[in-house]
């Protein structure tokens, strides 16, 4: 029996079976090379707590464009907050720069606003802002707490407020020029070390013209009652900020324009404005004014008066620096002075009183014109400036008698006004020189003198008397009066009634004839001129004739 | 020594000028301005409440010839028919005559009386017209204690009564008498309201 043998035949070099797992070999690299060139960025965003965030479930969006999910949340390794895991599209990558901001949007209902109702229903998601600037791909960032109320690169300008009262404002509330809103309240927060509230604010394009170094800005919340001289007077802003709050700016009256300012610039936020209207200044420089006298009734805030225009206001006794010098001058010399330390007084004065721009230049100018002014004789001195509520106020002036040339010195790093006397003490230092005077004067011989006088005085008098009593004298008002009667007689020959007085009266009746005749041989002498030798020929006067 | 024909010439001149010096003038006329006089002879009786203050007249009125109106606006003062006296103080003298006859008591001068009610008298117009008429034209005001005025208006015409001058002035005159009766009344209205 033969042994079958296989029939071998020359196989193909190549199988097509294997066509299948070659492509599919290929379309899976195709994927793997394709899924890495396009698969989006994994980053990972940290938030202070998974409120809202479900792995799997919660969406990153973009302008409502789904462009990220949340793959995983999980705590910080310190486990004071959490970490989400985000994979993010692949088209947005470029948008993850250090700027792009990430917070989470739930529903939110509050006096102010109702946002994110939506989210109801869809649940929570986490919302980007991309970010202005350029830069590497940042794959770890910080979620903010609170949603942004600008979008970072929204047209304005950006600053702060520093307040000392958290009254009625807070974060959302919105800027208001003229009653009009140009703006909102981005963040809030309490300065500990100074013990000031500090705002965020933002000023929305073009209303970022309006601002400038002169605008002050003030709180409209609420209702602001006064009552002053002119009556009672209620301000209030629009009811949104009567019930929120609210911040208005705008120049005080009489303020010049500033210059423009920069972004992230400082203002103070005054409580009212009534108080922005009063203490609109924020140039200014202290000075110190040391009295050896009585400070009683010179409070804090009390005005500072050049000749009576306002020129600043008291700031403090520096009582607590006197007690330091004190202690530092018994800690060098073991002793202290037995006639008592002047009271320093600090003293802030503002430029911008004075009509001078309110600005660090005009600080400048008011130093110079102190540090030539003392020498010349300026002085400050304690006035009053109410008598029933004992009131006190500083007041600056030139004294010519006691301008002594020297430099003005400082104190604690404060230029020193040196003081003058009140008006009362000035008044009784005149009076101590007037008594001294009147000590000095030669009293005794002065009451000699005056005895003499008075001694030829009465001499003068005797004689007088004697003329008085002579009879010539005595005869004198008889004799005047005679003569004032004769006077009258005389007075009398002239009245209407008098001869003298009808003549004289007859002779201008005359005389008028006179006149007339006169006139009349003029009017005929200009018609006929030798009428003088000739008679005149007048002619016969019109007839009248009856009716 | 003067030539025979300068003689001549001398004598004719002489007996030119007077030829002329012979020629007969004119005849003048004068006019009294008065009313017709009344017996009466004794005291005066003074008035304790009226008293004349001043009178004026225009000024075409205060001359002495007789005026007459020979065309509307033109008038024409007579040359040989005049007043007698001058014509404000006869104006005046006439009035306080009359006045004093209209209210029964001697009106006297206001300087030489301390009677309350002042009258004034200020004649416009006093001429005759062009139509045969004598027109006078007066006012007059009275002030009474307190200084208050009131005043009055006369203006009337009267036809002469014959041709010439002498008639002229008696019509003036009549009517210069209807001004103080006028006047008269006036005053004692004027006392009895206040």
């Amino acid at each position: 029996m033969a042994t079958a043998q296989p029939d071998l035949k020359e196989g193909r070099a190549f199988n097509p079976i294997w066509i299948v797992p070659l492509l599919a070999l290929g379309l899976g690299i195709y994927m793997v090379v394709h899924s890495f060139l396009t698969e989006g960025p994994e980053i990972t965003i940290a938030f202070q707590d998974a409120s809202g965030l479900s792995a799997g479930k919660t969406k990153v969006k973009y302008l409502n464009v789904e462009v990220g999910l949340v793959t995983d949340v999980k705590l910080t390794d310190d486990f004071e907050g959490v970490v989400a895991t985000v994979k993010m599209d692949y088209h947005v990558k470029d948008l993850l720069v250090p700027d792009t901001r990430f917070w989470v949007v739930t529903a939110q209902v509050g006096l102010g606003n109702i946002s994110g109702l939506d989210t109801l229903l869809s649940g929570a998601y986490v919302r980007m802002a991309p970010g202005a600037g350029t830069g590497e791909l940042t794959r770890s960032f910080t979620a903010l707490p609170k949603p942004p109320l600008t979008p970072a690169d929204a047209p304005g300008l950006r600053l702060q407020l520093v307040g000392s009262s958290t009254r009625s404002v807070s974060t959302g509330d919105p800027i208001l020029y003229k009653g009009y809103r140009v703006g909102r309240i981005e963040s809030e927060a309490f300065d500990i070390d100074r013990e000031l509230m500090r705002y965020e604010i933002f000023i929305d394009a073009p209303f970022d013209e309006l601002i400038d170094s002169s605008v002050r800005f003030w709180n409209t919340s609420g209702i602001s009652v006064s009552a002053g001289a002119e009556g009672l007077r209620i301000r209030t802003g629009s009811m949104d900020t009567v019930l929120l709050g609210g911040v208005s700016f705008g120049h005080p009256d009489g303020m010049y324009e500033g210059s423009p300012v920069e972004a992230e610039t400082q203002f103070q936020l005054y409580e009212s404005f009534e108080a922005a209207q009063q203490n609109p200044f924020v140039a200014g420089t202290n000075v110190v004014v040391r009295f050896n006298e009585s400070v009683k009734g010179l409070l804090p805030g009390a005005p500072v008066e050049y000749r009576g225009i306002r020129m600043g206001r008291v700031e403090r006794l520096m009582i607590k620096e006197l007690i330091a010098e004190r202690n530092r001058v018994l800690e060098e010399t073991g002793k202290v002075t037995s006639q008592g330390q002047p009271v320093p007084v600090l003293l802030y004065i503002e430029p911008g009183r004075f009509e001078l721009p309110d600005t660090e230049g005009s600080v400048e100018l008011m130093k110079r014109v102190f540090a030539t002014g003392v020498p010349s004789g300026l002085r400050a001195s304690i006035e009053t400036g109410n008598l029933l509520t004992g009131a006190k106020y500083i007041g600056f002036d030139y004294f010519p008698d006691q301008a002594d040339g020297q430099e003005m010195q400082t104190w604690q790093g404060y230029p020193v006004i040196p003081a003058s006397g009140s008006g009362v003490q000035q008044i009784m230092v005149k009076i101590n020189a007037i008594l001294d005077q009147v000590n000095r004067a030669p009293i005794e011989e002065t009451i000699a003198n005056a005895n003499t006088a008075i001694a030829e005085l009465d001499e003068v008098l005797k004689g007088l008397s004697e003329m008085l009593n002579d009879e010539g004298m005595q005869s004198l008002p008889a004799d005047l009066d005679a003569t004032l009667k004769e006077l009258q007689r005389t007075l009398d020959g002239l009245s209407p009634g008098s001869e003298l007085y009808q003549n004289l009266n007859a002779s201008m009746r005359q005389l008028n004839r006179t006149l007339g005749n006169m006139e009349s041989l003029t009017r005929t002498l200009s018609n006929q001129p030798n009428a003088v030798i000739v008679p005149a020929k007048l002619p016969p006067d019109p007839q009248p004739e009856a009716r | 020594m003067p030539t025979p024909a300068a003689k001549t010439a001398f004598v004719a001149a002489l007996i030119l000028l007077v030829a002329a010096c012979g020629s007969t003038p004119l005849e003048q006329h004068y006019y009294l301005l008065r009313s017709e006089a009344y017996e009466y002879t004794g005291e005066l009786k003074p008035s304790t409440r009226f008293a004349m203050g001043q009178t004026a007249v225009a000024p075409y009125i205060d001359q002495s010839g007789l005026i007459l109106e020979v065309a509307p606006g033109e008038i024409r003062p007579a040359r040989h028919h005049q007043w007698a006296e001058p014509m404000t103080g006869a104006l005046s003298n006439l009035l306080l005559l009359e006045v004093s006859r209209a209210v029964e008591a001697n009106v006297f001068p206001a300087a030489a009386s301390e009677a309350p009610l002042v009258f004034n008298v200020r004649i416009d117009q006093l001429h005759g017209t062009f139509q045969g008429d004598a027109l006078l034209v007066a006012y007059w005001w009275i002030r009474d204690e307190e200084g208050a005025l009131t005043t009055y208006q006369f203006s009337e015409t009267r036809p002469l009564a014959r041709d010439g001058y002498a008639a002229l002035a008696d019509a003036q005159t009549e009517l210069l008498l209807q001004l103080a009766r006028r006047i008269g009344e006036s005053l004692l209205a004027a006392d009895a309201a206040g």
